[in-house]
């Protein structure tokens, strides 16, 4: 589904990523370790090509996309829910479910399938995005990528100030929409709770070249892993 | 009575040509924000169009306003492309210098090509009398055509494809492009319509004025004032401005002179500033 060889990237004269690879292969959840800093949100918005890529190859399904631009990769396929939300602040719930659907010409009845799944989001239908909790901005950054049917889809800490109870209700959308049509999901995340009940698989970004895949099972008891690989930020939420 | 009733038209006469000659610069810098420095040459460019149009190639009047707009909509693809789109996510002052510089190269073509005081057109239409006073038809034509662009405006941001796209591209431009938007094409769109609209203001207002090539430069400055004033709902912010500026500047006007009138406006545009930093529209639900 997702193969990246050797990707460079990074900001300016700062490299972040310096030949990182990994390979996701459908229906597969794949959740991304590691410490602050490291490069996990550089990877996530490289691959979604908002960091312009400076070496190496990433390759969806059988598309090169390494070259393209953020709507070329959202139309084959890719979805994105950024760290932060970055929900549309002066545009209405219903607005902000349309954005991808009206730039990609898809059914309007795109949206209400989506609050069928998201019936929470319907009472708020016509109130600004900035107007939402946290929690709330949260499950419509995700209605809004689902929305679109992506083939992949980057979550960047989704988990970040969220309650427990609506980090259930994240968990359940993922594992429904991976079920209903086959998603593959690429998760970054700090709170190894919530990624090792969701991953298939799950690796430690050691550095901007290397991630090491571990034990799923062994991330919450090994407590010289969390260490090691996470410091402080890796204690459990 | 009659002078009351004369007084109010002339206000929203003024009002109508403040939102006019606001409308492109308040599209622009609400959803692009850029301070496009050229606005009163576009303003400019299309009262000249107009003219051009009505005398040197005998268009009726009505048609040679409609081709104000289209000429300064293919003046404004070409300025975004080679001018505008490079700067993109730099500082405000790169938009405000090349844009000034743009400013003083249209105002010198314009001087070479039409000098200094060219002859301008007649109002079109007739008048009305109120008592004593008479009224041009032309006059109350404008606050009506002003109602009517706004109405459209509101419902093309509102209620189209594109300008829901414009207002995501405006809001964040990352995300809007991550969801499939071409920002690239949404914001020459948005720059070329705030073009146009420069130019349909140029175009009416022209019966109205002595076009020169300084005609933009003198309503630019109102132009800035009252968008900066209306604040973020780029549209009814400056519509609320443009009522509030334009009636006071006219009123004063009328009761003593123009230059008490300009000078009010200024003093309410500084007093709204200071009192309302992000403008009329800082704390409205609506954005538009």
């Amino acid at each position: 589904m997702l193969r990246i060889r050797d990707l460079r990237a990074g900001y300016g004269e700062l490299m972040v990523l310096t030949g990182f690879g990994i390979t996701l292969e459908p229906r597969q959840i794949v959740a991304i370790l590691g410490r602050n800093g490291i490069g996990k949100t550089t990877l996530v918005k490289t691959l979604a090509g908002l960091i312009k890529t400076r070496g190496g190859r990433i390759t969806l399904e059988d598309d090169d996309i390494t070259d393209m631009s953020p709507p070329q990769r959202a139309r084959l396929g890719l979805g994105y829910v950024p760290q932060g939300r970055e929900i549309f602040s002066k545009l209405t719930v219903r607005e902000n479910l349309l954005v991808g659907v009206r730039a990609r010409k898809l059914p309007l009845s795109t949206i209400d399938e989506t609050l069928e799944t998201f019936p929470t989001l319907r009472p708020k239908l016509n109130d600004l995005g900035s107007s939402l909790s946290g929690g709330q901005q949260q499950l419509l950054a995700l209605a809004r990528a689902l929305a679109l049917r992506p083939k992949l889809l980057l979550l960047d800490e989704p988990s970040e100030g969220i309650q427990p109870s609506l980090l259930d209700e994240i968990r359940q959308h993922l594992v429904d929409a991976r079920k209903r049509y086959g998603l593959t999901i690429l998760l970054v995340e700090q709170n190894l709770d919530f990624a090792s009940s969701l991953a298939d698989r799950a690796f430690v970004m050691e550095s901007g070249s290397n991630a090491r895949e571990v034990d799923r099972d062994k991330l919450l008891s090994d407590a010289t892993l969390l260490h090691e690989f996470l410091g402080a930020n890796g204690e459990q939420t | 009575m009659d002078e009351i009733i004369v007084i109010a038209l002339s206000a929203l006469t003024s009002i109508a040509i403040l939102m006019l000659t606001s409308l492109g610069l308040a599209v622009i810098f609400g959803l692009m924000r850029i301070v496009n420095m050229a606005h009163g040459e576009f303003l400019m460019i299309g009262a000249f169009t107009t003219t051009v149009a009505v005398r040197a190639a005998g268009f009726p009047i009505w048609l040679a306003i409609l081709c104000a707009p289209l000429v300064c909509a293919l003046v404004g693809v070409f300025v975004e492309l080679a001018f505008i789109r490079p700067l993109y996510r730099r500082r405000l002052i790169d938009t405000l210098l090349v844009t000034s510089g743009l400013s003083l190269i249209l105002y010198q073509i314009a001087i070479n090509v039409f000098g200094t005081s060219p002859p301008g057109i007649g109002t079109p239409g007739g008048f009305v009398e109120i008592g004593s006073y008479t009224v041009s038809h032309y006059s109350l034509f404008l606050p009506a055509v002003t109602v009517l662009i706004t109405v459209l405006l509101y419902a093309l941001f509102k209620s189209t494809r594109y300008g829901l796209l414009a207002r995501a591209a405006s809001d964040n431009p990352d995300m809007a492009s991550v969801l499939g938007v071409e920002v690239r094409r949404v914001n020459l769109s948005t720059f070329v319509l705030g073009c146009a609209l420069a130019g349909l203001g140029g175009g009416l207002i022209s019966p109205m004025v002595a076009v020169s090539p300084g005609v933009g430069q003198s309503y630019v400055g109102q132009a800035f004032m009252t968008v900066v004033t209306g604040g973020p709902a780029f549209l009814l912010g400056t519509l609320s401005a443009s009522t509030l500026l334009g009636g006071i500047a006219n009123i004063v006007s009328q009761l003593f002179t123009t230059l008490w009138g300009l000078t009010a406006l200024l003093v309410t545009a500084i007093v709204l500033v200071r009192l309302l930093p992000g403008g009329l529209s800082a704390n409205w639900s609506r954005q538009l």
